[in-house]
């Protein structure tokens, strides 16, 4: 289809009728500014061909003018071989005609619109028309085909496959397919709450639960069946008569060793009786035996010990009779040196003193010297320091009077430098006729004129001569004459006439004050701590010396070393005389206690001999007085062994405490067993009763019987889980094979889109990839390998991308022999000058396949845009 | 002296049948109540006066005290028929167990239980060697003791025991073992026995009567009791039928559907008893998508003809042939089985089976959709 003309009146602003002719049916382009009416063109052309003639429809009346109006709308197009011209008027004096150009037959009305409708492929045909009318501000809404302009697309794209896959049969199958999904399973994979699936896995785990209950009653009876049995067992063995037997003769064994044992108890304890009673007739048979015996050693002992000690006593009193003399000698020895020590060391002491007293003396007569060099010192260097401060001529006068005299000397040549020159000199006979102030000038004389000066030439007059620079010449004349007298003043203080002396003097003030100093640094040399300390050292040490000498006038005989030497040699021998003296002394205290000692021991074994002596019997009848002792002693010890051995016999027979307490904890264990016997059947008697009851109490639920059927039950349920399972894995495989054809039939689907518009993008794009979805709307882009959502994009790209998506449709649409126009009103607004270029270079390129038709206010910027220029013309309608 | 007695076991009495609704369920415990009296019916035409069961009277051994007293009224109604009850795995003798509640309640006149391991002459001239259990499990064969067992010079023994045949590769129950030729060692007449619930003959005179009334979907032929006449020779055992339902277990191949037509003759011929079955059908092989409704069809018929009808169909898959395909009714449908047919032909056995659901799923919904679209 190619639009050839349209013509309006009474539509929007176009009141008056208006008429864009000459439309060439490849690229036409109507560039207007605003509100030319370009949107009103394009809203008019869709109503003409798509909107029925009886329309009441709201948009309708966009098309009235402001003032009023029956829109008419006549459009010339190519459709087939034929060109037809379609005129239709809305709103009041509806009408609709379809004229074959050609022929000149004309429609009208509804056969009109039905022909209408049958040259733009059906009602779809005609509603997706305006999938290609891009109007003002409609270019970055999001492309999408949606299901109305669907089939025209499909077909075109159909031509380019073998077969479509489902359309409705597709969607159908797929609903019921998700829906019986989602029916068992949320879109999360999870059991649908109160679905089959859920309430087949709630059965499943709500029998199990039960039969685990069912489990643990049955567990838990069983339990207490086996403990009852345990109980029976256990009482039957209890109740064994053969049992009850053993432990009463257990008993019976028990008395019969006790009543034994009390019995050997008995014989043992007299037994051990006796053995006392011989024991203790043994003891004392042997007792007097060995008292005889032991009286008789004694006395022999004594004996003994007596001649010993008598010989001792008589060796010590000989030995000390010897002894005393020598010891008295050696102490008188040792008398006479002692003296000998002393004179020594007086001898000594004296030659001490006489060294001391000669190095005091000396060092007296150095200090002494000294002293008097010091003085001599100092009296030198007072004398300098006087006679210096006696010179009023100081450092600082000089100073002082040099700088006078300098600043006087600059100001006298400040004012000879102002001072002009006066030279007269007199004509012959003249002379003395000039005269400053009364006085003469002398011929030749110079006079420097430092002031004004007034100069009396006698018979002519006065001269007054100003010297230059006089004007503060004053003020220096008065100071020179300050400092004069300042100078005069100064060097009366210095009692000089001149400088000359003030230096002179000045200089000899100074060397008498450097004189002082030398002197004084030599006194301090001299006496580093001073005169005073000098003279207190030499009175120290003269009276050290006077004390030292002590009124002794007698020297030494010898030097110190030598009387040192005597004192040690006396003082070694008076030690080895004392150590001799000692050891005497010492000897003889020994031997005196020893005669002491001996001489009372031997009167002690006297002693105690004369007291034994009495106790012991005859000499002659003593060894009768023996056998009869040692016959009792043997008769008792007879008797003895007779009795240990009666003990040794008892012995093994009675059990000792311990033994006793062991039978008799037999006995009771024994009577125990049999009392316990008693009660473990009560007790064993009364537990069964218990379990019993216990189990009569949890009541004969048929637990097993139950457990089977539950058993059953759930082995059922899980089949019904697994089939219920199945379905849903079943579902989700359709699902997915569903997914996978749809994913296919999208890709081959898509491609034919695809493949039209990558030139076109490629041309605006170069590099780039578009990606679209199920409805074919573009998704994203992909450039230098990075996928870009179209959202992200800029408005310029989107709206690029958004013409370059209809003129894909426009192509497949044409390349399918369905072509329609492509419309773009002020379409490209975002673009920059490269793209909108290239997109001229698309659009002019598209305009080879079929019709495209841009409508823009930019008229300088589509300036480069190739095509047939179209514009409006007046109309005459009739 | 001749004697005929019946011989019995695993009544298994208050079973409970958890697979089947609760009212089903009791219709098949009440059954098992009148084993008692259908017993007691064979035993009076048998004209022998008493009857040994060999164990497991009781499923558990906790039963409601109401059950034990209708019981034991049941079988004190039977005189004057000598019931002769050993405790087996489900109801061992042992403290505080089932047969504590039977004494304490109180055992009718006609009732002997044999609680312990020793003869009891139970007519003149007849002694039986009874083996109870004390446990669910023994490891020690309770029959051993019957070798030394001293009954009367010329007096009949007749052994009673429950457990498992040693080598018979038996799938009793009970984890007790009796060695098979026990008869033979320890003298004995006949030996009775319990455990397994089919009928089976040991030796010619050591047999399980099997459960009087089948319980599960064994196919070991159950639903008997035993009319054992000793008279000096060997024994003479004649099987009695005594069960009220049967159990039935088959397996369908979808090859041979032929088997499911022959059944549902079966069935479709004999209404009445077949309201008594019990049927367990386990579908297996490769069955044509066309055909999965028509199965689903006649399975519902089935179901409605007898007591209960149990399928398994775990081992089929449908078929994925081209008219399989075909027969679908949208090209996307048939797009979506061509890409599962590969999978439910493949080895992965998880994946064939979820992507054969997938199928099934995929038919039922097209065939919704077609359905819609049709009105």
């Amino acid at each position: 289809m190619k639009l050839r003309a349209v013509r309006l009146a009474e539509c929007g602003r176009f009141t008056a009728p208006v008429a864009l002719e000459g439309l060439s049916g490849r690229l036409d382009i109507l560039a207007e500014p605003n509100e030319f009416g370009k949107s009103t063109l394009l809203k008019a052309v869709r109503f003409a061909l798509t909107v029925r003639h009886t329309s009441t429809a709201n948009e309708i009346k966009t098309l009235v003018p402001y003032g009023g109006g029956a829109p008419l709308i006549e459009i010339d197009f190519d459709c087939g071989d034929q060109r037809w011209r379609l005129r239709k008027r809305f709103m009041a004096q509806r009408k609709a005609e379809l004229t074959a150009l050609d022929t000149g037959a004309t429609l009208r009305g509804e056969e009109a619109e039905a022909r209408l409708a049958a040259l733009l492929g059906g009602e779809n045909g005609k509603s997706q028309l305006p999938l290609l009318w891009v109007a003002q501000g409609e270019t970055l809404k999001p492309l999408a085909v949606g299901d109305d302009a669907r089939p025209l697309l499909d077909i075109a794209i159909a031509q380019e496959m073998r077969a479509i896959a489902g359309g409705s049969d597709t969607r159908r199958m797929t609903e019921v397919v998700r829906s019986r999904l989602l029916e068992l399973e949320t879109s999360k994979g999870r059991p649908k709450k109160w679905g089959r699936y859920h309430l087949a896995l709630q059965a499943v785990d709500n029998l199990t639960g039960q039969l685990d209950d069912a489990s643990r009653r049955i567990a838990a009876a069983q339990k207490q069946r086996d403990a009852l049995a345990t109980l029976r067992e256990r009482e039957a063995t209890l109740r064994h008569p053969e049992h009850r037997r053993k432990l009463e003769v257990d008993l019976a064994t028990a008395r019969k060793a006790i009543a034994e044992a009390a019995d050997a108890a008995a014989r043992l304890a007299a037994a051990r009786s006796d053995r006392e009673r011989e024991l203790a007739a043994v003891a004392s048979a042997r007792g007097e035996l060995d008292r005889l015996d032991r009286g008789l050693a004694t006395e022999a002992r004594l004996q003994d010990e007596l001649g010993i000690i008598s010989a001792l006593h008589q060796e010590t009193t000989t030995a000390l009779e010897a002894l005393r003399p020598r010891a008295v000698d050696a102490a008188a020895l040792c008398g006479s040196i002692r003296s000998a020590v002393a004179d020594a060391e007086r001898d000594l002491d004296t030659a001490r003193r006489g060294h001391l007293m000669r190095q005091l003396k000396e060092q007296h007569a150095v200090a002494a010297t000294r002293l008097t060099d010091a003085r001599d010192l100092d009296a030198a260097r007072a004398s300098s320091a006087a006679e210096a401060a006696r010179i009023p001529a100081t450092e600082a006068l000089l100073a002082e009077v040099r700088r006078d005299q300098t600043t006087m000397e600059l100001l006298s040549a400040r004012l000879s430098a102002s001072a002009a020159s006066l030279i007269i000199q007199y004509l012959p006979g003249q002379d003395g006729r000039v005269r400053i102030a009364g006085t003469s000038l002398a011929n030749d004389a110079r006079h420097e004129l430092s002031a004004p000066t007034e100069v009396e030439i006698e018979g002519i007059g006065r001269l007054t001569i100003v010297p230059g620079g006089a004007t503060d010449l004053a003020d220096v004349r008065k100071k020179l004459s300050d400092l004069q007298d300042r100078l005069a003043k100064t060097l009366a203080r210095a009692a000089c006439g001149s400088f000359d002396a003030l230096a002179e003097a000045t200089a000899r003030r100074n060397s008498l004050v450097t004189t002082a100093r030398e002197l004084a640094a030599r006194l301090d040399g001299l006496t580093p701590r001073g005169l005073g300390a000098l003279e207190a050292e030499v009175a120290t040490l003269a009276g050290q010396i006077a004390a030292t000498a002590d009124g002794s006038t007698t020297l030494p005989i010898g030097t110190v070393a030598d009387c040192e030497a005597a004192l040690v040699a006396v003082k070694v021998r008076l030690a080895a005389a004392e150590a001799n003296a000692t050891a005497l002394a010492s000897k003889v205290q020994s031997l005196e206690r020893d005669d002491v000692r001996t001489s009372a021991e031997a009167a002690g074994l006297k002693r105690r001999l004369d007291e034994l002596r009495p106790e012991l019997p005859a000499r002659d009848g003593l060894a009768t007085h023996r056998a009869t002792l040692a016959g009792r002693f043997t008769e008792a010890q007879a008797r003895l062994d007779e009795a240990e051995w009666q003990v040794a016999i008892s012995a093994p027979r009675a059990p000792d405490a311990a033994g006793l307490t062991a039978m008799k904890r037999s006995e009771e264990t024994a009577l125990s067993a049999i009392r316990g016997l008693d009660l473990e059947l009560s007790r064993l008697e009364t537990e069964a009763a218990g379990v019993e009851g216990g189990l009569r109490a949890a009541g004969h639920d048929d637990s097993e019987a139950v457990a089977g059927a539950l058993t059953e039950r759930l082995a059922d349920a899980r089949d019904e889980l697994a089939r219920v399972e199945d379905e849903v894995a079943g579902l989700m495989l359709l699902d997915q094979e569903i997914k996978a054809i749809e994913a296919d039939v999208r890709d081959r689907y898509q491609a034919p889109v695809l493949e039209r518009l990558q030139p076109y993008l490629e041309m605006v794009l170069p590099g780039g990839a578009l990606t679209l979805d199920g409805t074919l709307k573009p998704t994203g882009l992909t450039r230098s390998s990075t996928a870009e959502p179209i959202e992200k994009l800029s408005d310029g790209t989107r709206e690029q991308i958004a013409v370059l998506g209809r003129l894909a449709f426009a192509r497949l649409l044409a390349d399918a022999g369905h072509d329609v126009p492509l419309i773009l009103d002020d379409a490209l607004v975002f673009s920059d000058d490269d793209r909108l270029g290239a997109m001229f270079q698309a659009l002019h390129q598209a305009s080879t396949a079929h019709q495209v038709i841009v409508l823009t206010c930019r008229m300088r910027a589509f300036d480069g845009l190739a095509g047939t220029r179209i514009a409006m013309r007046p109309w005459r309608p009739d | 002296m001749a004697l005929t007695f019946v011989h019995t076991a695993d009544w298994q009495l208050g079973k409970s049948f958890g697979f089947l609704p609760d009212d089903q369920g009791v219709v098949l415990q009440r059954a098992r109540d009148e084993i008692v009296e259908r017993v007691a019916g064979i035993a009076h035409q048998a004209g022998a006066p008493l009857a040994v069961v060999a164990g497991d009277v009781f499923d558990g051994e906790d039963p409601p005290e109401v059950r034990v007293r209708q019981i034991l009224t049941r079988l004190a109604g039977a005189a004057p028929l000598t019931w002769h009850l050993l405790p087996g795995n489900h109801d061992p003798a042992r403290a505080g167990g089932i047969w504590d509640t039977v004494r304490r309640i109180g055992v009718p006149a006609n009732v002997h239980l044999h609680l312990t391991p020793s003869t009891a002459e139970i007519v003149p001239g007849y002694h039986l060697l009874p083996a109870p259990l004390v446990a669910k499990s023994s490891s020690s064969d309770p029959t051993l003791w019957m070798d030394a067992a001293a009954t009367p010079e010329g007096h009949v023994r007749v052994g009673l025991a429950h457990g498992s045949i040693q080598g018979f590769g038996s799938l009793g129950e009970a984890s007790v073992y009796i060695d098979p030729a026990r008869a033979r060692r320890a003298g004995l007449a006949y030996l009775a026995l319990g455990d397994w619930h089919g009928l089976k003959e040991i030796a010619p005179s050591t047999w399980y009567s099997g459960t009087p009334e089948p319980d599960s979907f064994a196919d070991n032929d159950p639903g008997h009791v035993l009319v054992v006449t000793l008279d000096g020779g060997p024994a003479r055992v004649t099987p009695v039928a005594s069960g009220q339902f049967r159990w039935l277990s088959r397996e369908i191949k979808a090859e041979r559907l032929t088997d499911l037509a022959r059944l549902e003759a079966d069935i479709a011929a004999t209404p009445d008893t077949v309201r008594n079955w019990l049927v367990e059908l386990r579908l297996t092989g490769r069955l044509p998508a066309s055909a999965l409704g028509n199965i689903e069809a006649r399975l519902q018929v089935l179901s409605g003809r007898l007591f209960a009808l149990r399928t398994d169909r775990r081992g089929l898959r449908l078929g994925t042939s081209q008219d399989d395909i075909g027969a679908l009714g949208s090209a996307f449908a048939r797009q979506i089985a061509e890409r599962l047919k590969p999978v439910i032909d493949g080895a992965d056995e998880t994946a064939a089976r979820r992507a054969s659901r997938a199928l099934e799923l995929l038919i039922a919904i097209d065939g919704e959709l077609s359905e819609r679209q049709a009105t």
